[in-house]
C-alpha cells in the first residue's frame, strides 16, 4: 500500500535540495542593501553549484589537503591587491537614478582584458522588472579600465540586454547572452569600438511559445560555439521541456542551432564550454545526472554520460569545466538522502573527454556550504574561486591545484563576491561585485564590480 | 513577545534584524514551495529570493502588513510569472533514493497548478490549512478544496485506492 502523505513527504525533501542548490543563501541585515542581489542570484543559479566542504578526513583520502588552520589568509597576505576602479564601473546612463554594473565575463585577448556584463537601472521599471543594458569595459594591465561605448553601442533590445560570457578567435571578440525573452543574441567585434549583433536562430520546428538561455561561449579553429537550454512545449500547468542547446558560427556573424538534446529524456541543459585542440568539450545535466558533451567542427555534437554514483552518493550536473596540461575537470557536487547539503566533487578525463571518473572530494554539512565562481589556470595551476560560510560569514575561497587531485584550500578577504576571473600576462585578476548579504567583511562603500590583482 | 505569525499583523517587538530572521526562517520555505509548484525549480527559487529582497528591503512596511506572506508571494507570483516551467522531473535512481514512486512527479505535474501548491504546502511542506491559504491568498475552504481534489487526481495516477 502506498502511503502518500509520507511518498509527499520524501517528495518535499527532494524539492528541498534542489531549490537549496540554486539559491543557498539568504538576506543578512548587516550592512546597506545592494541591487547586487540579483546579480548573486543570477550567480548562484547559473552556477547551480554548492559546494559543502568539510576539508577533512575524508578528503585526505583522495588527497584534499586541509590547510584550514593556517588558511585565514588576510588579503595583504595572500597577494592580492586591490585595484583602483573609481569611475571605471560607475553606471553612465542615468547616473542620478540608483543603479549598478554588473560583469559578468572576463577574457584575455587580443585587445587587452575585455570584461561585459550589464548595467542596471531600476528606476526605469517597477520593483521586480530592473532595466538592462549590455556593458563591455577593456583593460590593457588589468589596473586601468575603460567603459567601452554605451547603450546604443550594442543596439536596442527594449531594455532588455545582458552580455553573459566573452570569447575570442583572431582578433573577433563575441558576447552572448540575452535581448528579451524570445532573444538569445550575439554581440561581435573586431576593434572593439565597432558593435554588431545577430539573434541565435530559434530551432527549426519550434513555434512561437520558446524560449531559452545560452550560459557560455567557446571559440576555437573551428569557429564559435554557445551552449545553453531551450524550453519548450509549455502548458498553463506549468509543464515543458528543457533541452541542451548548441549554436554554432564559423565566423560570429551567422548563427544556427545545430544540436538539441533529444536522447534520454526532456531534462538536459548545458552548464559550460570549452575549446580543446580538437574541438569542444561541454558539460552540464540530463536528468538530474552529470552529461557531457563533444564536438570536433563544433557542429556534430555526441553525449557522454557520466557515472553518476559513488557510493551511496550521487553527483549533480557539472557547472565548470576547465582543461589543464591533458585533464579535463569540471566540477560538481554529490548528495545522499541523508546529507544536509552537496559534496565537493569531479569529473575528470585524461582521453579528451571519451571516458570520465568521477570523484568525490569529501563529505560536507549545511554550514559549509560553498558555490563556484570562477576557474583559473596560470603557471601550471589551476585556481578554485567560491564562496562559502567561514567563522559565522561568507568569505571568499581560493582553491588551488597542480594536478587536479590534490587540492590546498585558502580564505581570502576580497570584500565583494568574484563574479568572474582570468589569468593574464601579469598575473590573474579578479572582478568582484559587492553582495551585502553575504556578511563580507570589510565591507566596501562601492556598489560597483571592484578589482583585485593577484601578481 | 508574540511569535510571527503569517495571518495577521506582526506584533513581534524584537529588534528589525531579529524579527526579520524569524520571519524568513519561517515564510521564505513556504513560498518558494508554493512558486516552484506553479512556476517551476529555477523561476521559483529565483523568484522567492527576488521577493524576500524586497522583504528586506521593506521590512518596516511588510512587517505590519495584514499578511506578509501573501503579499510577498504575489511578488514572488509576479517576477516568476513569464518563467514557468514544469516541476522538475526525476530519475528512478532519484526517486528510490528519496523513497517515492517515480510516478509521483508526473502526477503532481497533471495537477492543476493551484491543487499542486495545496498538495505541496500541505502535504511535502508541512503547512496548515490556514498558513497555506495565506501564503496563496485564497480561503482555507479553497485550499482545502484544491487540495482534495489534488490528492484525488493523485491517488488515482498511483493507483492507491484508499
Amino acid at each position: 500500500m502506498i502511503d502518500l502523505d509520507r511518498q509527499l513527504i520524501a517528495y518535499g525533501d527532494f524539492l528541498d535540495n534542489l531549490e537549496r542548490q540554486i539559491v543557498v543563501l539568504r538576506p543578512q541585515r548587516t550592512g546597506p542593501r545592494r541591487r547586487s542581489f540579483h546579480r548573486a542570484v543570477a550567480v548562484a543559479a547559473a552556477c547551480a553549484l554548492v559546494l559543502v566542504g568539510t576539508v577533512g578526513t575524508a578528503m585526505t583520502r583522495l588527497g584534499w589537503t586541509n590547510t584550514s588552520a593556517r588558511s585565514a589568509l588576510h588579503t595583504e597576505q595572500s597577494g592580492w591587491r586591490l585595484v583602483s576602479t573609481a569611475g571605471a564601473f560607475e553606471p553612465i546612463l542615468v547616473p542620478a537614478t540608483r543603479a549598478s554594473t554588473t560583469i559578468t565575463a572576463v577574457i584575455d585577448s587580443s585587445h587587452g582584458l575585455v570584461a561585459v556584463g550589464y548595467e542596471t537601472n531600476e528606476q526605469q521599471s517597477n520593483e521586480l522588472e530592473d532595466y538592462f543594458v549590455p556593458a563591455v569595459w577593456q583593460s590593457d594591465d588589468g589596473e586601468d579600465w575603460q567603459r567601452l561605448g554605451h547603450a546604443g553601442a550594442f543596439g536596442d533590445f527594449s531594455d532588455n540586454g545582458r552580455m553573459l560570457d566573452v570569447a575570442e578567435h583572431g582578433s573577433r571578440v563575441v558576447a552572448v547572452g540575452v535581448a528579451g525573452q524570445h532573444d538569445l543574441r550575439a554581440w561581435r567585434t573586431d576593434d572593439l569600438a565597432n558593435w554588431s549583433s545577430a539573434s541565435l536562430d530559434r530551432p527549426s520546428g519550434y513555434d512561437e511559445d520558446w524560449y531559452g538561455s545560452v550560459v557560455a561561449v567557446a571559440a576555437g579553429a573551428q569557429g564559435f560555439v554557445t551552449g545553453g537550454s531551450i524550453f519548450t512545449n509549455h502548458k498553463d500547468d506549468g509543464s515543458g521541456e528543457s533541452s541542451a542547446t548548441f549554436w554554432y558560427s564559423q565566423d560570429g556573424v551567422e548563427w544556427s542551432a545545430v544540436y538539441i538534446e533529444t536522447a534520454g529524456g526532456p531534462e538536459s541543459s548545458v552548464a559550460d564550454v570549452i575549446a580543446v585542440d580538437d574541438g569542444f568539450i561541454a558539460v552540464g545535466a540530463a536528468n538530474a545526472a552529470p552529461a557531457t558533451w563533444a564536438s570536433s567542427d563544433g557542429q556534430t555534437w555526441n553525449r557522454v554520460d557520466v557515472n553518476a554514483g559513488v557510493g551511496d552518493l550521487r553527483l549533480s550536473g557539472p557547472t565548470n569545466i576547465v582543461r589543464k596540461d591533458d585533464e579535463l575537470i569540471a566540477f560538481s557536487s554529490a548528495s545522499n538522502a541523508e546529507s544536509s547539503g552537496a559534496i565537493p566533487a569531479v569529473i575528470a578525463s585524461s582521453d579528451d573527454g571519451a571516458t570520465w571518473q568521477s570523484q568525490v572530494l569529501g563529505r560536507g554539512n549545511q554550514q559549509q556550504e560553498q558555490t563556484i565562481i570562477g576557474l583559473v589556470t596560470r603557471e601550471g595551476t589551476l585556481t578554485v574561486f567560491a564562496i562559502g560560510r567561514r567563522d559565522d560569514s561568507y568569505k571568499v575561497i581560493e582553491y588551488t591545484s597542480v594536478n587536479g587531485t590534490a587540492w590546498a584550500t585558502g580564505v581570502i578577504d576580497l570584500p565583494g563576491i568574484p563574479g568572474t576571473a582570468t589569468s593574464f600576462d601579469e598575473g590573474t585578476v579578479v572582478i568582484a561585485g559587492p553582495a551585502w548579504f553575504y556578511d563580507l567583511e570589510p565591507w566596501s562603500a562601492s556598489a560597483n564590480p571592484t578589482v583585485w590583482i593577484k601578481n | 513577545m508574540t511569535v510571527v505569525t503569517t495571518t495577521g499583523p506582526v506584533q513581534d517587538q524584537r529588534p528589525a534584524a531579529e524579527a526579520f530572521d524569524a520571519f524568513y526562517r519561517v515564510v521564505e520555505p513556504r513560498i518558494r514551495r508554493a512558486v516552484v509548484a506553479a512556476c517551476g525549480l529555477s523561476a521559483g527559487a529565483e523568484a522567492t529570493a527576488k521577493a524576500m529582497e524586497v522583504a528586506y528591503e521593506r521590512w518596516d512596511e511588510i512587517r505590519v502588513l495584514e499578511n506578509p506572506a501573501g503579499y510577498l508571494y504575489r511578488v514572488a507570483r509576479n517576477a516568476a510569472r513569464s518563467r514557468r516551467r514544469p516541476i522538475p522531473s526525476v530519475a528512478l535512481q532519484e526517486a528510490e533514493r528519496y523513497g517515492f514512486e517515480p510516478a509521483l512527479p508526473e502526477g503532481l505535474r497533471q495537477l492543476s497548478e493551484q491543487q499542486r501548491q495545496a498538495v505541496l504546502l500541505v502535504h511535502a511542506s508541512g503547512c496548515t490549512l490556514a498558513e497555506a491559504a495565506a501564503v496563496l491568498g485564497i480561503s482555507v475552504s479553497t485550499v482545502r478544496n484544491h487540495l482534495d481534489r489534488g490528492l484525488d487526481r493523485l491517488r488515482s495516477h498511483l493507483g492507491v485506492t484508499s
